[in-house]
């Protein structure tokens, strides 16, 4: 168990420390013009980097094609898939902390998690680019992130004005999602989130995956049970693929650290560890 | 942690691909802005020419609108750049 523990505070004080590191006031200004894979909205002047969604929501608007933001969040879907969704995203660690208040959990249809391809080709791609990017239907909008860094520190400081059906339906919107979170284990990710939604395919080809053993597998289902995506791994891991290759998968590494049967013989697994 | 399996390689190699062509099509693109000038219209308006960073950088404050089909500067380039918060 000790071995769990280890790895869940290492991804813990990743998050941690990205949140900390990644909105803090001492970030060099010129990373604003380069896209973070991570729902954390570029209006908060602590934001080091931009935010793809806000920034391809500018460019639909402007009828440009965002060769520059989108071929950084490839390149970067491309090396690590949705690794910054479980590792880096300050939205997410908000939703993993969430998720452990101790409440009655639910489940969600699994038809629920392809609602955020739709969000992402209506409130990002079409909807600015056939009203304009500042009309009051795209996902910015509506973003929980923009309501958690920008709206409600507004709201403490006095120049945002808690008037107008747009502030309300933003602040709903971040009130459900909270709520669900500590519902369902990163129910935002997995059924709105657009970042995920783009990022999502790109788990699918990523050089980076999560490896656990197939020969030693035992169908333990430890994984299935640990996963914060329910995206049982064990499915995969018996076919031989790595059990990241689909696309709510966050890369946590999780079903990995679990595993009673970790790929390196030299590291004693905790089984191996009680009988010895 | 680990590296794809050989058999999934090629679907990388080719994102991979995409990625990096549409980044280097990024970093030379340049776009027309119309410069913003203080207090008066003009038929023939100044244009500028500003590189796609900046234009990506410009849509976290919302710094350049679209109107009639012209990209506008919402704001004084001249000025030092720095954090902006979104006027919206």
């Amino acid at each position: 168990m000790t071995h769990t523990i280890t790895r869940f505070t290492k991804r813990f004080y990743v998050q941690l420390g990205s949140l900390v590191l990644l909105h803090s006031n001492w970030g060099p200004e010129v990373f604003k013009g380069f896209c973070n894979p991570v729902l954390s909205c570029h209006s908060c002047p602590l934001s080091w980097f931009a935010c793809p969604i806000g920034v391809f929501i500018h460019f639909s608007g402007y009828h440009v094609f965002p060769f520059f933001a989108l071929g950084t969040v490839l390149l970067l879907g491309a090396l690590f898939g949705r690794l910054f969704c479980g590792w880096v995203c300050p939205f997410g660690f908000l939703q993993d902390l969430l998720y452990k208040i101790p409440s009655k959990k639910i489940d969600l249809p699994h038809w629920t998690t392809n609602i955020k391809y739709l969000v992402l080709l209506l409130m990002v791609f079409l909807l600015p680019y056939f009203l304009g990017e500042t009309t009051s239907l795209s996902f910015c909008r509506f973003c929980p992130a923009a309501a958690l860094q920008v709206t409600a520190p507004g709201l403490i400081q006095g120049w945002a004005h808690p008037e107008g059906v747009g502030f309300w339906a933003k602040a709903a919107v971040l009130l459900l999602v909270l709520m669900f979170a500590v519902l369902h284990s990163r129910s935002f990710c997995k059924v709105l989130c657009p970042i995920g939604a783009l990022l999502a395919p790109l788990n699918l080809l990523s050089l980076w995956v999560v490896k656990v053993p197939t020969s030693k597998c035992v169908i333990c289902r430890k994984c299935c049970q640990t996963c914060p995506t329910d995206v049982k791994p064990t499915e995969r891991i018996l076919k031989g693929i790595p059990p990241s290759r689909t696309p709510d998968c966050i890369l946590c590494h999780e079903c990995q650290t679990i595993c009673p049967f970790p790929d390196k013989p030299s590291k004693k697994a905790p089984q191996e560890k009680q009988l010895s | 942690m680990g590296l794809a399996p050989r058999r999934d390689r090629p679907f990388f190699w080719t994102a991979l691909g995409v990625a990096l062509v549409f980044l280097t099509v990024g970093l030379f693109r340049t776009h027309q802005v119309v410069k913003k000038v203080k207090g008066r219209r003009s038929l023939h308006p100044k244009m500028e020419t500003i590189s796609e960073f900046e234009l990506t950088e410009d849509a976290t404050f919302s710094g350049v609108r679209r109107l009639f089909g012209r990209l506008y500067s919402t704001y004084d380039r001249s000025k030092p750049r720095g954090k902006r918060l979104c006027p919206t």
